[in-house]
């Protein structure tokens, strides 16, 4: 295969996967504190390794969730 | 669910398993790395250690891949089924450890980035024999964290059950990057066939249970294909007390359950994680889900408070001393009159 | 079946029943998983000895050449050497020739160097890495008598039949460090400048036989090669021998190399 086609797809999927995580990062710093208890009332008694074991989630699927967060709105 | 979020609900027999799972990788690790001291000393500890990782994780997925259609063919493994989430996330972790070590070892301290020379390193993606197998591996791994790091109710319950469900049935497709990793990588490495025979079979053994039970469900939805407005049930005397016969009624599968000389019919899809409740059990009167043993009552489908998970429910009629159920579903919840039978 | 087969997940207990499935269930999973790990421990390999003294530095004094390969002639063992150098990580030790050239106005030979590094043994054959960088020279001094190269060329060109491989991961740091698992690999390290090899086997199976790849000017071609590397390749070339070092100068075009024809036909028999 061109070598250079692979390189560009190469850094064209892992430059998005990037910028999707950072901003997903940033997304979950707000969303395990304060999101999630307006998305699920489930979440306010919670304990603080509850909010731990979601974050992961809240990096990789920030999206959905956001568009979830501004619908309840 | 509706209560508060706890990160794990522990109980003994929860505990019990997990240490199972323990001394499972216990026993595989102290094998691996004892058999390789002794019989494959020349081999690096680098070495050693992803392929023991790799091949631990490899046979953790085919454990997890089994036990959904056991339970279907022997209820009895259902024990078995209950905490399969705790097992798919500790498989995300050793193949997690395996691919880190990988690349650290064959990526790192290079010349480029080694998440770029992943995909950079071998250019053969036009051959099968060369083919790049680790980018499999990287794709593999990145579908099983992303179910791995969803696998806690809260996400069930937030991303709704069908996105949810869907995510984790991207395992098939892990699972196959993961046989095309293992085929095009180790296996094509070492000269046996041996490796090459075993996977095979393995993979269509995993194949072929699927099937089975596929093939076996298909035959429960076929018994009653009428369109028409009642569908036959059958008999009361085939329903066993406290126990459910699953009917398929206009594309939906409906769970009719005798208790204390009644019947009641409600949607067999549990709003948990979609188990079959017509293969649950109705205690303390409520029907029990088999998978995590979520609770609905008889007559109206309903969970008891605190919880708010409602199923439909169905009208049931008796004639001739036959049972038959109305195709037209009621919303979720709705309280219909129980079929009383002498 | 029985009323206490029944088990929920939130149960503290379960029944008999399925108590004695869960066991059932480990237990034939932890027997398969044994069985297939026996298996796979049974038919892997076999594995060469070969030696990375990670974490262990030795000295050595001697002249430097920097043709066919940037090393040292010294003595190993009671046994007169010549010990390639490479760099730490997947990179060569050029950045190390280049500072000693600075300071030795660019000649080598008439020049005794202390070096210091990380030995890597296998086949036969010693290599360093020069573990601290610029930092592993530690002395160098003019020297009396001048050793003069032993050079041999055939003249002629022969094909040779082998897999190119990246001395460094293959002479020690890494096992196995050859064919399609540690292909990527060797294509970093060969990146990274340390200088490919073709290793060819003998009869048995064993690598006997190490040639450096040049090209017929004498130049490095790392970069053009990396798609040939952990495959086996037949090469042709021109092969000359330094100092008992072996060379094969080949043309870099991709034509001159040729993919074994077994090696499409097979996916289980990669390599012989």
């Amino acid at each position: 295969m061109d070598r250079a086609l692979v390189v560009w797809l190469t850094d064209s999927f892992l430059l998005s996967l990037g910028i999707y995580l950072l901003l997903g990062t940033a997304f979950s710093i707000y969303f395990v504190f304060a999101g999630a208890n307006r998305l699920d009332p489930g979440v306010k008694d919670a304990p603080w390794h509850f909010r731990l074991i979601i974050w992961p989630g809240s990096v990789l699927l920030w999206v959905t969730l956001l568009t979830k967060l501004l619908k309840k709105k | 669910m509706s209560v508060s979020y706890r990160s794990i609900l522990w109980n003994k027999q929860k505990i019990r398993y997990d240490k199972g799972l323990v001394l499972f990788i216990l026993i595989f690790l102290v094998a691996f790395f004892g058999i390789h001291l002794v019989f494959h000393s020349n081999v690096t500890i680098e070495t050693i250690i992803i392929r023991a990782f790799g091949l631990l994780s490899l046979v953790l997925l085919h454990v997890i891949l089994t036990i959904g259609p056991l339970t279907r063919i022997n209820p009895r493994f259902l024990i078995v089924l209950y905490n399969r989430r705790h097992l798919g996330v500790t498989m995300f972790l050793m193949a997690l450890i395996h691919g880190a070590f990988s690349m650290m070892n064959f990526h790192g301290l290079g010349d480029i980035n080694p998440i770029r020379s992943i995909f950079l390193s071998n250019l053969q993606y036009q051959s099968v024999a060369h083919f790049p197998f680790q980018v499999l591996g990287f794709f593999a791994l990145l579908i099983l964290g992303l179910m791995a790091v969803t696998s806690h109710d809260f996400w069930l319950k937030n991303l709704g059950y069908k996105t949810w469900k869907a995510l984790h049935m991207m395992v098939y497709i892990a699972y196959g990057l993961v046989i095309l990793h293992v085929v095009m990588g180790v296996i094509q490495n070492e000269t046996s066939i041996v490796l090459f025979a075993v996977i095979l079979t393995a993979f269509f053994g995993i194949a072929m249970l699927h099937l089975l039970v596929a093939v076996r469900e298909t035959t429960t939805d076929q018994q009653s294909k009428l369109n028409a407005e009642w569908v036959l049930v059958g008999a009361p005397e085939e329903i066993k007390e406290s126990r459910a016969k699953i009917v398929a009624v206009s594309g939906e599968r409906v769970a009719i359950f005798l208790y204390q000389g009644m019947l009641s019919a409600v949607n067999n899809v549990c709003r948990h994680q979609g188990g079959p409740l017509g293969e649950g059990k109705i205690i303390d009167g409520c029907i029990t889900c088999p998978w995590h043993g979520y609770q609905y009552l008889p007559g109206n489908g309903q969970s008891p408070p605190p919880f708010t998970e409602k199923v439909e429910t169905y009208d049931l009629k008796l004639e001739n001393g036959q049972v038959w159920v109305n195709a037209q579903p009621h919303p979720e919840g709705t309280a219909v009159e129980p079929l009383k039978i002498s | 079946m029985e009323e206490n087969d029944f088990y929920i997940g939130w149960q503290d207990q379960a029944g008999k029943t399925s108590k004695r499935r869960l066991l059932d269930f480990f237990l034939v999973s932890i027997l398969l998983a044994l069985l297939f790990l026996l298996l796979f421990s049974w038919v892997e390999g076999p594995f060469q000895k070969s030696t990375f003294e990670y974490g262990k530095l030795t000295e050595f004094s001697g002249e430097v050449i920097d043709y066919p390969v940037f090393a040292i002639k010294t003595s190993h063992k009671g046994e007169d050497r010549t010990i390639p150098l490479v760099g730490f990580g997947k990179f060569s030790a050029n950045p190390v020739l280049r500072k000693l050239k600075e300071r030795t106005g660019g000649k080598l030979s008439g020049f005794e160097i202390r070096l210091r590094g990380t030995l890597i043994y296998a086949h036969g054959q010693v290599w360093m890495e020069l573990t601290e960088g610029e930092e592993s020279v530690i002395a160098v001094a003019p020297k009396s008598t001048v050793d003069t190269l032993v050079l041999e060329t055939s003249g002629s060109t022969i094909k040779l039949t082998g897999e190119i491989v990246d001395p460094k991961c293959f002479f020690g740091v890494m096992n196995p460090a050859v064919k399609k698992v540690h292909k990527s690999c060797a294509i970093r390290c060969i990146s990274g400048g340390i200088p490919p090899i073709l290793a060819i086997r003998d009869r048995d199976g064993e690598f006997q036989d190490f040639y450096f790849i040049r090209n017929k000017a004498g130049q490095y071609i790392n970069d053009k090669i990396l798609q040939y590397v952990g495959i086996p390749v037949s090469l042709n070339g021109e092969v000359e021998q330094v100092d008992g070092l072996k060379v094969i100068k080949i043309d870099p075009p991709s034509n001159q190399m040729v993919y074994r024809p077994l090696l499409d036909q097979g996916i289980a028999k990669c390599g012989t």
